[in-house]
Protein backbone atom coordinates (compact mmCIF):
# COMPACT_ATOMS: atom_id res chain seq x y z
CA UNK A 1 0.00 0.00 0.00
CA UNK A 2 1.21 3.34 -0.23
CA UNK A 3 1.03 6.00 1.53
CA UNK A 4 -1.93 8.12 2.26
CA UNK A 5 -2.10 11.74 1.00
CA UNK A 6 -2.56 14.20 4.08
CA UNK A 7 -6.09 14.59 2.79
CA UNK A 8 -7.02 11.11 2.98
CA UNK A 9 -5.04 10.22 6.20
CA UNK A 10 -7.86 9.22 8.31
CA UNK A 11 -6.57 9.99 11.67
CA UNK A 12 -4.54 12.25 13.72
CA UNK A 13 -4.77 15.11 16.61
CA UNK A 14 -7.61 17.00 14.51
CA UNK A 15 -9.02 13.99 13.19
CA UNK A 16 -9.10 11.41 16.08
CA UNK A 17 -10.26 7.90 16.07
CA UNK A 18 -13.62 8.23 18.82
CA UNK A 19 -14.80 4.64 18.07
CA UNK A 20 -11.68 2.85 20.32
CA UNK A 21 -11.81 0.88 23.72
CA UNK A 22 -11.55 3.92 26.03
CA UNK A 23 -14.17 6.31 24.69
CA UNK A 24 -14.63 8.18 28.23
CA UNK A 25 -10.64 8.51 27.96
CA UNK A 26 -11.07 9.73 24.25
CA UNK A 27 -13.81 12.14 24.94
CA UNK A 28 -12.31 13.89 28.11
CA UNK A 29 -9.26 14.54 26.13
CA UNK A 30 -11.61 15.95 23.56
CA UNK A 31 -13.66 17.74 26.45
CA UNK A 32 -10.23 19.34 27.48
CA UNK A 33 -9.29 20.51 23.86
CA UNK A 34 -12.55 21.64 23.07
CA UNK A 35 -15.09 22.57 25.45
CA UNK A 36 -13.43 25.94 26.59
CA UNK A 37 -13.45 27.18 23.01
CA UNK A 38 -16.87 25.78 22.62
CA UNK A 39 -18.67 27.25 25.66
CA UNK A 40 -16.89 30.57 25.19
CA UNK A 41 -18.59 30.66 21.60
CA UNK A 42 -22.34 29.43 23.09
CA UNK A 43 -22.21 31.91 25.74
CA UNK A 44 -21.43 34.78 23.29
CA UNK A 45 -24.65 33.52 21.52
CA UNK A 46 -26.74 32.66 24.10
CA UNK A 47 -25.24 33.49 27.54
CA UNK A 48 -23.15 31.59 29.62
CA UNK A 49 -25.38 29.59 31.88
CA UNK A 50 -27.40 28.65 28.77
CA UNK A 51 -23.87 27.48 27.29
CA UNK A 52 -22.71 25.18 29.64
CA UNK A 53 -26.29 23.23 29.28
CA UNK A 54 -25.20 23.27 25.48
CA UNK A 55 -21.59 21.99 26.34
CA UNK A 56 -22.31 19.48 28.23
CA UNK A 57 -25.12 18.31 25.73
CA UNK A 58 -23.05 18.60 22.87
CA UNK A 59 -20.44 16.10 24.44
CA UNK A 60 -23.30 14.06 25.57
CA UNK A 61 -24.42 14.05 21.72
CA UNK A 62 -21.15 13.36 20.74
CA UNK A 63 -20.39 10.36 22.67
CA UNK A 64 -23.50 9.17 22.17
CA UNK A 65 -22.79 9.41 17.90
CA UNK A 66 -19.08 8.79 18.13
CA UNK A 67 -19.88 6.42 15.39
CA UNK A 68 -20.74 9.25 13.04
CA UNK A 69 -17.95 10.72 13.33
CA UNK A 70 -15.77 9.86 10.01
CA UNK A 71 -12.41 11.23 10.28
CA UNK A 72 -12.09 11.38 6.95
CA UNK A 73 -14.79 13.73 6.31
CA UNK A 74 -13.68 16.62 8.41
CA UNK A 75 -12.12 17.79 11.65
CA UNK A 76 -13.63 16.73 15.29
CA UNK A 77 -13.67 20.38 15.87
CA UNK A 78 -16.53 20.72 13.06
CA UNK A 79 -18.46 17.92 13.94
CA UNK A 80 -18.52 19.14 17.73
CA UNK A 81 -19.57 22.73 16.24
CA UNK A 82 -21.87 20.59 13.86
CA UNK A 83 -23.78 18.89 16.68
CA UNK A 84 -23.76 22.44 18.75
CA UNK A 85 -25.32 24.25 16.17
CA UNK A 86 -28.05 21.98 16.27
CA UNK A 87 -28.38 21.83 19.63
CA UNK A 88 -28.60 25.81 19.24
CA UNK A 89 -31.36 25.95 17.32
CA UNK A 90 -33.79 25.60 19.84
CA UNK A 91 -32.74 29.10 21.75
CA UNK A 92 -32.98 31.07 18.67
CA UNK A 93 -35.63 33.27 20.18
CA UNK A 94 -33.43 33.33 23.50
CA UNK A 95 -30.37 34.33 21.19
CA UNK A 96 -32.68 37.41 19.45
CA UNK A 97 -33.71 38.57 22.40
CA UNK A 98 -30.43 38.77 23.63
CA UNK A 99 -29.10 40.67 20.30
CA UNK A 100 -32.54 43.31 20.84
CA UNK A 101 -31.57 44.04 24.19
CA UNK A 102 -28.34 44.86 23.40
CA UNK A 103 -28.76 46.87 20.17
CA UNK A 104 -31.58 49.05 22.73
CA UNK A 105 -28.20 49.82 24.39
CA UNK A 106 -26.88 51.45 22.01
CA UNK A 107 -28.74 54.81 22.09
CA UNK A 108 -27.65 55.22 25.45
CA UNK A 109 -23.90 55.97 24.83
CA UNK A 110 -24.37 59.57 25.75
CA UNK A 111 -24.17 62.46 23.36
CA UNK A 112 -21.60 65.11 24.29
CA UNK A 113 -19.16 67.04 21.69
CA UNK A 114 -22.08 66.13 19.18
CA UNK A 115 -20.21 67.53 16.22
CA UNK A 116 -17.40 64.74 16.98
CA UNK A 117 -19.85 61.91 17.63
CA UNK A 118 -19.37 60.23 14.03
CA UNK A 119 -15.48 59.61 15.04
CA UNK A 120 -15.86 59.25 18.37
CA UNK A 121 -18.67 56.01 17.91
CA UNK A 122 -16.06 54.63 15.02
CA UNK A 123 -13.61 54.16 17.24
CA UNK A 124 -16.18 52.98 20.34
CA UNK A 125 -16.34 49.33 19.36
CA UNK A 126 -18.39 48.94 22.05
CA UNK A 127 -20.85 51.22 21.03
CA UNK A 128 -20.44 49.49 17.32
CA UNK A 129 -21.57 46.04 18.70
CA UNK A 130 -24.60 47.65 20.34
CA UNK A 131 -25.26 48.72 16.50
CA UNK A 132 -24.42 45.84 14.98
CA UNK A 133 -26.51 43.34 17.36
CA UNK A 134 -29.95 44.75 16.11
CA UNK A 135 -28.49 43.75 12.44
CA UNK A 136 -27.37 40.41 13.97
CA UNK A 137 -31.29 39.84 15.44
CA UNK A 138 -32.68 40.06 11.34
CA UNK A 139 -30.31 37.58 10.13
CA UNK A 140 -31.57 34.51 9.28
CA UNK A 141 -29.78 31.32 11.83
CA UNK A 142 -28.26 29.77 8.71
CA UNK A 143 -26.76 33.12 8.27
CA UNK A 144 -25.86 34.32 11.74
CA UNK A 145 -24.63 30.76 12.15
CA UNK A 146 -22.12 31.13 8.68
CA UNK A 147 -21.01 34.51 10.02
CA UNK A 148 -20.37 33.78 13.62
CA UNK A 149 -19.13 30.22 13.74
CA UNK A 150 -16.38 32.01 10.95
CA UNK A 151 -16.00 35.11 13.01
CA UNK A 152 -16.71 34.10 16.90
CA UNK A 153 -15.75 30.51 16.51
CA UNK A 154 -12.46 31.32 14.34
CA UNK A 155 -13.48 27.90 11.44
CA UNK A 156 -12.33 27.93 8.02
CA UNK A 157 -15.20 28.17 5.55
CA UNK A 158 -14.51 24.32 4.67
CA UNK A 159 -14.88 23.64 8.63
CA UNK A 160 -17.78 25.64 8.90
CA UNK A 161 -19.17 23.74 5.32
CA UNK A 162 -18.72 20.47 6.95
CA UNK A 163 -20.29 21.44 10.55
CA UNK A 164 -23.22 22.91 9.16
CA UNK A 165 -23.56 20.02 6.12
CA UNK A 166 -23.52 22.25 3.36
CA UNK A 167 -20.90 22.89 0.48
CA UNK A 168 -18.11 25.26 0.94
CA UNK A 169 -18.60 27.71 -1.99
CA UNK A 170 -22.13 28.35 -0.30
CA UNK A 171 -20.49 29.14 2.97
CA UNK A 172 -17.98 31.43 1.47
CA UNK A 173 -21.04 33.20 -0.98
CA UNK A 174 -23.39 33.13 1.86
CA UNK A 175 -20.49 35.00 4.36
CA UNK A 176 -19.83 37.49 1.65
CA UNK A 177 -23.23 38.08 1.15
CA UNK A 178 -23.90 38.35 4.86
CA UNK A 179 -21.05 40.40 5.58
CA UNK A 180 -22.17 43.25 2.65
CA UNK A 181 -25.88 43.09 4.19
CA UNK A 182 -24.54 43.83 7.34
CA UNK A 183 -22.01 46.48 6.12
CA UNK A 184 -25.06 48.32 4.59
CA UNK A 185 -27.59 47.32 7.24
CA UNK A 186 -26.15 47.82 10.50
CA UNK A 187 -26.68 51.35 10.95
CA UNK A 188 -23.54 53.49 11.27
CA UNK A 189 -25.42 56.51 13.61
CA UNK A 190 -27.48 55.90 16.21
CA UNK A 191 -31.30 55.74 14.68
CA UNK A 192 -32.75 58.20 17.57
CA UNK A 193 -36.26 58.83 17.08
CA UNK A 194 -36.53 60.54 20.50
CA UNK A 195 -33.48 62.65 20.08
CA UNK A 196 -34.99 64.62 17.06
CA UNK B 1 -34.11 56.59 8.89
CA UNK B 2 -31.64 59.43 9.71
CA UNK B 3 -29.72 60.97 6.75
CA UNK B 4 -26.56 59.75 7.56
CA UNK B 5 -27.69 56.07 7.29
CA UNK B 6 -28.64 56.41 3.59
CA UNK B 7 -25.23 56.67 2.11
CA UNK B 8 -23.16 55.53 5.44
CA UNK B 9 -21.88 51.89 4.90
CA UNK B 10 -19.62 50.27 7.19
CA UNK B 11 -16.24 48.90 6.12
CA UNK B 12 -15.07 45.50 6.42
CA UNK B 13 -12.61 46.64 9.32
CA UNK B 14 -15.58 48.30 11.15
CA UNK B 15 -17.70 44.70 10.64
CA UNK B 16 -14.60 43.02 12.38
CA UNK B 17 -14.24 45.16 15.04
CA UNK B 18 -18.05 45.00 16.03
CA UNK B 19 -18.12 41.56 15.72
CA UNK B 20 -14.83 41.06 17.95
CA UNK B 21 -16.30 43.36 20.38
CA UNK B 22 -19.85 42.17 20.46
CA UNK B 23 -20.32 39.97 23.81
CA UNK B 24 -16.34 39.49 23.91
CA UNK B 25 -17.01 39.97 27.57
CA UNK B 26 -18.46 36.31 28.69
CA UNK B 27 -17.04 33.99 31.08
CA UNK B 28 -16.19 30.57 30.83
CA UNK B 29 -16.64 29.18 34.30
CA UNK B 30 -13.71 26.98 34.85
CA UNK B 31 -14.72 25.06 37.55
CA UNK B 32 -18.40 24.33 35.60
CA UNK B 33 -16.84 22.80 33.04
CA UNK B 34 -14.66 20.29 34.97
CA UNK B 35 -18.08 19.73 37.00
CA UNK B 36 -19.43 18.86 33.17
CA UNK B 37 -16.42 17.10 32.46
CA UNK B 38 -16.57 15.08 35.09
CA UNK B 39 -20.39 13.67 35.17
CA UNK B 40 -19.40 12.65 31.69
CA UNK B 41 -16.00 11.36 31.27
CA UNK B 42 -14.70 11.25 34.83
CA UNK B 43 -12.04 14.02 36.35
CA UNK B 44 -8.97 14.85 34.59
CA UNK B 45 -7.73 13.88 38.42
CA UNK B 46 -8.79 10.38 38.54
CA UNK B 47 -8.51 7.82 35.56
CA UNK B 48 -12.41 7.66 33.68
CA UNK B 49 -14.75 5.08 34.60
CA UNK B 50 -13.70 2.28 32.45
CA UNK B 51 -16.63 0.95 30.71
CA UNK B 52 -17.96 -2.54 31.86
CA UNK B 53 -17.55 -4.50 28.41
CA UNK B 54 -16.15 -8.29 27.55
CA UNK B 55 -16.13 -8.59 23.52
CA UNK B 56 -15.72 -4.49 23.33
CA UNK B 57 -12.03 -4.87 24.33
CA UNK B 58 -11.88 -7.34 21.29
CA UNK B 59 -11.83 -3.81 19.13
CA UNK B 60 -8.03 -3.50 20.58
CA UNK B 61 -7.00 -6.87 18.89
CA UNK B 62 -4.15 -6.82 16.85
CA UNK B 63 -3.29 -3.54 16.84
CA UNK B 64 -1.49 -1.14 19.22
CA UNK B 65 -4.49 1.08 18.59
CA UNK B 66 -8.17 -0.25 18.11
CA UNK B 67 -9.46 2.05 15.12
CA UNK B 68 -13.19 1.91 14.71
CA UNK B 69 -16.00 3.84 12.38
CA UNK B 70 -18.91 3.74 11.43
CA UNK B 71 -20.74 1.71 14.03
CA UNK B 72 -20.41 0.65 18.01
CA UNK B 73 -19.65 -2.23 19.64
CA UNK B 74 -22.31 -3.28 21.81
CA UNK B 75 -21.11 -2.81 25.66
CA UNK B 76 -22.22 -6.01 27.35
CA UNK B 77 -24.02 -6.23 31.05
CA UNK B 78 -20.98 -6.89 33.10
CA UNK B 79 -21.61 -9.94 35.12
CA UNK B 80 -20.87 -11.44 38.60
CA UNK B 81 -17.96 -13.75 38.84
CA UNK B 82 -17.61 -16.65 37.47
CA UNK B 83 -19.46 -19.27 39.37
CA UNK B 84 -17.62 -21.40 41.12
CA UNK B 85 -15.75 -24.55 39.36
CA UNK B 86 -12.76 -26.28 40.26
CA UNK B 87 -9.37 -25.34 39.93
CA UNK B 88 -7.81 -26.68 36.35
CA UNK B 89 -5.62 -29.99 37.47
CA UNK B 90 -2.41 -28.67 36.88
CA UNK B 91 -0.01 -31.29 34.53
CA UNK B 92 2.69 -32.33 36.39
CA UNK B 93 5.58 -30.10 34.95
CA UNK B 94 3.61 -27.22 33.61
CA UNK B 95 4.26 -26.22 29.96
CA UNK B 96 4.40 -22.87 30.76
CA UNK B 97 7.81 -23.48 33.29
CA UNK B 98 9.21 -24.90 29.94
CA UNK B 99 8.87 -21.55 28.15
CA UNK B 100 12.35 -20.01 27.06
CA UNK B 101 12.05 -16.32 26.08
CA UNK B 102 14.51 -14.55 24.15
CA UNK B 103 14.87 -11.26 21.60
CA UNK B 104 15.84 -11.24 18.39
CA UNK B 105 18.87 -8.65 18.47
CA UNK B 106 17.77 -4.89 17.21
CA UNK B 107 21.04 -2.96 16.37
CA UNK B 108 20.48 0.92 16.68
CA UNK B 109 18.56 1.83 13.06
CA UNK B 110 17.16 -1.04 12.63
CA UNK B 111 13.00 -1.91 13.04
CA UNK B 112 11.30 -4.79 15.35
CA UNK B 113 8.41 -5.75 12.82
CA UNK B 114 5.17 -6.67 14.54
CA UNK B 115 2.97 -8.44 12.07
CA UNK B 116 -0.70 -9.45 13.12
CA UNK B 117 -3.22 -11.46 10.75
CA UNK B 118 -6.16 -11.59 11.58
CA UNK B 119 -9.85 -11.71 12.10
CA UNK B 120 -11.21 -9.27 14.49
CA UNK B 121 -15.70 -8.61 15.24
CA UNK B 122 -16.99 -5.41 14.17
CA UNK B 123 -20.72 -5.21 15.95
CA UNK B 124 -23.75 -3.40 16.44
CA UNK B 125 -27.45 -3.92 17.23
CA UNK B 126 -28.13 -5.06 13.99
CA UNK B 127 -24.95 -6.90 12.53
CA UNK B 128 -21.67 -8.27 13.79
CA UNK B 129 -19.11 -10.08 11.62
CA UNK B 130 -15.48 -10.58 11.50
CA UNK B 131 -13.36 -9.03 8.79
CA UNK B 132 -9.79 -10.39 8.05
CA UNK B 133 -6.99 -7.84 8.61
CA UNK B 134 -3.68 -7.13 8.65
CA UNK B 135 -1.51 -5.10 10.76
CA UNK B 136 1.82 -4.41 10.63
CA UNK B 137 3.97 -2.07 13.17
CA UNK B 138 8.14 -1.39 12.78
CA UNK B 139 9.02 -0.58 16.03
CA UNK B 140 12.43 1.44 16.03
CA UNK B 141 15.13 0.85 18.48
CA UNK B 142 14.26 3.66 20.43
CA UNK B 143 10.75 4.32 21.23
CA UNK B 144 11.10 8.18 20.76
CA UNK B 145 11.99 7.55 17.47
CA UNK B 146 9.32 7.47 14.20
CA UNK B 147 7.07 4.01 14.27
CA UNK B 148 4.99 3.15 11.25
CA UNK B 149 2.14 0.82 11.58
CA UNK B 150 0.44 -0.23 8.56
CA UNK B 151 -3.06 -2.05 8.25
CA UNK B 152 -4.75 -3.66 5.09
CA UNK B 153 -8.18 -5.07 4.95
CA UNK B 154 -8.74 -8.29 2.18
CA UNK B 155 -12.38 -7.69 2.41
CA UNK B 156 -13.47 -10.84 3.34
CA UNK B 157 -16.12 -10.84 6.24
CA UNK B 158 -17.98 -13.25 7.56
CA UNK B 159 -21.36 -12.63 9.57
CA UNK B 160 -22.12 -13.93 12.49
CA UNK B 161 -25.72 -11.92 12.55
CA UNK B 162 -27.41 -9.88 10.42
CA UNK B 163 -26.33 -9.12 6.77
CA UNK B 164 -23.75 -7.26 4.71
CA UNK B 165 -27.47 -5.22 3.63
CA UNK B 166 -27.62 -4.29 7.44
CA UNK B 167 -23.96 -3.12 7.89
CA UNK B 168 -24.04 -0.89 4.77
CA UNK B 169 -27.10 0.58 6.12
CA UNK B 170 -25.26 1.91 9.19
CA UNK B 171 -21.78 2.89 7.01
CA UNK B 172 -19.88 0.16 8.47
CA UNK B 173 -18.93 -2.32 6.59
CA UNK B 174 -14.97 -1.18 7.01
CA UNK B 175 -15.01 -0.54 10.65
CA UNK B 176 -11.12 -1.44 9.90
CA UNK B 177 -9.76 1.26 7.83
CA UNK B 178 -6.66 0.68 5.71
CA UNK B 179 -3.78 3.24 6.21
CA UNK B 180 -0.45 3.84 6.88
CA UNK B 181 0.62 5.57 10.21
CA UNK B 182 3.34 7.44 11.69
CA UNK B 183 4.31 8.18 15.39
CA UNK B 184 6.56 8.20 17.59
CA UNK B 185 6.39 5.97 20.82
CA UNK B 186 3.44 3.95 19.03
CA UNK B 187 0.86 6.46 19.87
CA UNK B 188 -0.36 6.26 16.07
CA UNK B 189 -4.13 7.24 16.49
CA UNK B 190 -4.43 9.08 19.90
CA UNK B 191 -5.98 12.77 19.87
CA UNK B 192 -3.11 12.86 22.76
CA UNK B 193 -0.18 10.74 22.93
CA UNK B 194 -0.33 8.36 26.19
CA UNK B 195 3.24 6.55 25.91
CA UNK B 196 6.36 8.48 26.38
CA UNK B 197 3.71 11.20 28.35
CA UNK B 198 3.77 8.87 32.05
CA UNK B 199 0.14 7.66 31.16
CA UNK B 200 1.20 4.76 29.41
CA UNK B 201 -0.91 1.44 31.03
CA UNK B 202 -1.39 -1.57 30.48
CA UNK B 203 -2.94 -1.53 26.80
CA UNK B 204 -0.69 1.28 25.72
CA UNK B 205 2.55 0.16 27.27
CA UNK B 206 5.47 2.16 26.98
CA UNK B 207 9.45 1.54 28.69
CA UNK B 208 9.17 3.51 30.99
CA UNK B 209 5.80 1.39 31.68
CA UNK B 210 7.27 -1.77 31.34
CA UNK B 211 10.12 -1.54 32.99
CA UNK B 212 7.91 -0.64 36.18
CA UNK B 213 6.41 -3.96 36.34
CA UNK B 214 8.07 -6.71 38.64
CA UNK B 215 9.81 -9.87 36.99
CA UNK B 216 9.37 -11.50 39.97
CA UNK B 217 5.89 -13.39 38.82
CA UNK B 218 4.39 -13.41 42.35
CA UNK B 219 4.76 -9.76 42.54
CA UNK B 220 3.91 -9.12 39.54
CA UNK B 221 -0.01 -11.55 39.90
CA UNK B 222 -0.33 -9.05 42.60
CA UNK B 223 0.32 -6.06 40.46
CA UNK B 224 -2.06 -7.38 37.83
CA UNK B 225 -4.27 -8.52 40.69
CA UNK B 226 -4.49 -4.87 41.95
CA UNK B 227 -4.85 -3.22 39.06
CA UNK B 228 -6.98 -5.09 36.81
CA UNK B 229 -10.70 -4.24 37.58
CA UNK B 230 -13.99 -5.33 36.01
CA UNK B 231 -14.82 -7.89 33.18
CA UNK B 232 -16.30 -10.96 33.53
CA UNK B 233 -14.24 -11.96 36.54
CA UNK B 234 -11.34 -10.75 38.56
CA UNK B 235 -9.50 -13.98 36.74
CA UNK B 236 -10.75 -13.12 33.38
CA UNK B 237 -10.24 -9.22 33.62
CA UNK B 238 -6.23 -10.46 35.10
CA UNK B 239 -5.90 -12.32 32.06
CA UNK B 240 -7.23 -9.98 29.55
CA UNK B 241 -4.97 -7.02 31.02
CA UNK B 242 -1.91 -8.90 30.63
CA UNK B 243 -2.71 -10.10 27.09
CA UNK B 244 -3.55 -6.35 26.33
CA UNK B 245 -0.03 -5.43 27.44
CA UNK B 246 1.00 -8.50 24.96
CA UNK B 247 -0.56 -7.77 22.13
CA UNK B 248 1.29 -4.94 21.64
CA UNK B 249 4.42 -6.91 20.56
CA UNK B 250 6.65 -4.79 22.05
CA UNK B 251 7.41 -6.53 25.60
CA UNK B 252 11.05 -7.80 26.39
CA UNK B 253 11.35 -11.44 26.70
CA UNK B 254 11.65 -10.80 30.83
CA UNK B 255 9.13 -9.48 31.44
CA UNK B 256 6.61 -12.15 28.98
CA UNK B 257 7.94 -14.62 31.00
CA UNK B 258 7.02 -13.05 33.86
CA UNK B 259 3.75 -12.53 32.61
CA UNK B 260 3.18 -16.49 31.57
CA UNK B 261 4.41 -17.31 35.08
CA UNK B 262 2.29 -14.98 37.04
CA UNK B 263 -0.70 -16.57 34.81
CA UNK B 264 0.02 -19.80 35.73
CA UNK B 265 -0.96 -18.43 39.18
CA UNK B 266 -4.54 -17.82 38.12
CA UNK B 267 -6.59 -20.68 39.85
CA UNK B 268 -8.68 -21.66 36.50
CA UNK B 269 -5.94 -21.39 33.98
CA UNK B 270 -6.12 -24.07 31.24
CA UNK B 271 -2.48 -24.86 29.52
CA UNK B 272 -2.16 -26.74 26.68
CA UNK B 273 0.27 -27.75 23.89
CA UNK B 274 0.35 -28.14 20.42
CA UNK B 275 -1.93 -25.32 19.68
CA UNK B 276 -2.40 -23.67 16.24
CA UNK B 277 -2.91 -19.93 15.62
CA UNK B 278 -5.19 -19.04 12.71
CA UNK B 279 -1.87 -19.47 10.44
CA UNK B 280 -1.36 -23.11 11.61
CA UNK B 281 2.17 -22.70 14.01
CA UNK B 282 1.45 -24.09 17.60
CA UNK B 283 2.76 -23.18 20.72
CA UNK B 284 1.53 -23.44 24.16
CA UNK B 285 -2.01 -21.64 24.76
CA UNK B 286 -2.97 -20.50 27.99
CA UNK B 287 -6.68 -19.86 28.42
CA UNK B 288 -9.51 -18.77 30.42
CA UNK B 289 -13.07 -18.95 30.50
CA UNK B 290 -15.09 -16.04 31.27
CA UNK B 291 -18.83 -16.03 31.80
CA UNK B 292 -19.45 -15.17 28.13
CA UNK B 293 -16.19 -15.91 26.51
CA UNK B 294 -13.32 -18.53 26.28
CA UNK B 295 -10.06 -16.53 25.72
CA UNK B 296 -6.69 -17.78 24.21
CA UNK B 297 -3.18 -17.17 23.84
CA UNK B 298 -1.27 -19.16 21.85
CA UNK B 299 2.88 -18.71 22.97
CA UNK B 300 6.14 -20.20 21.15
CA UNK B 301 8.05 -22.01 23.51
CA UNK B 302 11.17 -21.19 22.06
CA UNK B 303 10.84 -18.01 22.34
CA UNK B 304 8.47 -16.53 24.21
CA UNK B 305 6.65 -14.49 22.22
CA UNK B 306 3.06 -13.93 21.67
CA UNK B 307 2.32 -15.51 18.49
CA UNK B 308 -1.63 -15.44 18.18
CA UNK B 309 -4.92 -15.42 20.43
CA UNK B 310 -8.46 -16.36 19.82
CA UNK B 311 -11.72 -15.61 21.73
CA UNK B 312 -14.85 -18.11 20.96
CA UNK B 313 -18.10 -17.33 22.41
CA UNK B 314 -19.61 -19.44 25.19
CA UNK B 315 -23.15 -18.23 25.28
CA UNK B 316 -25.53 -16.37 22.54
CA UNK B 317 -25.68 -13.12 23.36
CA UNK B 318 -25.95 -9.26 21.14
CA UNK B 319 -27.31 -11.71 18.45
CA UNK B 320 -24.30 -13.87 18.40
CA UNK B 321 -24.68 -17.69 19.30
CA UNK B 322 -22.51 -19.48 21.47
CA UNK B 323 -19.67 -20.87 20.14
CA UNK B 324 -18.53 -18.48 17.53
CA UNK B 325 -15.09 -17.56 16.87
CA UNK B 326 -14.67 -13.85 17.38
CA UNK B 327 -10.43 -13.02 17.14
CA UNK B 328 -8.60 -15.12 15.84
CA UNK B 329 -5.03 -14.11 14.63
CA UNK B 330 -1.24 -15.33 14.45
CA UNK B 331 1.28 -12.96 14.63
CA UNK B 332 5.05 -12.95 13.14
CA UNK B 333 8.25 -10.67 14.82
CA UNK B 334 11.33 -10.08 12.91
CA UNK B 335 14.21 -7.18 13.02
CA UNK B 336 14.32 -5.84 9.94
CA UNK B 337 16.38 -2.63 8.33
CA UNK B 338 13.98 -0.05 6.88
CA UNK B 339 10.19 0.69 7.51
CA UNK B 340 7.70 -1.45 5.50
CA UNK B 341 10.21 -4.34 5.03
CA UNK B 342 9.48 -7.94 5.86
CA UNK B 343 11.44 -10.62 7.80
CA UNK B 344 13.28 -13.23 5.67
CA UNK B 345 11.88 -15.63 8.02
Amino acid sequence: MSQQSPADLPADRDRPFLGGPEPAVQFGRLFDTYAPSLHRYLARRVGAEAAHDLVSETFAVALDQRHSYDPRRGVVRSWLYGIATNLLRRQVRQEVRGLRAIARTAGHEGHTASHDNRVADRVDAAAMAARLAGALAQLSEGDRDVLLLTSWAGLTPAEVADALGIPAGTVRSRLHRVRKWLRANAPTHIEEAGDV
Amino acid sequence: MSEQNVHEMWSDDDLDLALAALRSDVDTDVARLAGIRGELFGSTDTPAPAPSRTWIRWAAVAAAVAVLVGAVFVVLARRGDDKPVPPATPPAVSPIERIKAVDEPQRPGQFRYVGTHGWLLGQSDTFAYVAETTTTTWVPAQERQDWMQRRTVSGQRKFLFGTEADAREQDALDMWPSGTWHARCGDFLLEQPLRCTGKAYWGEPDEEFMDSLPRDPQQLYDRLSAEAKGGQSHEHRMFTTAADLLRNGTAPADLRLALYRALAKLPHLEVAEGVANLDGRTGVSLAITGSATHEVIIVDPATGQFIGERVVTTIAEAGVAADEVIVDTAVRYGVVDQQGDEPAH
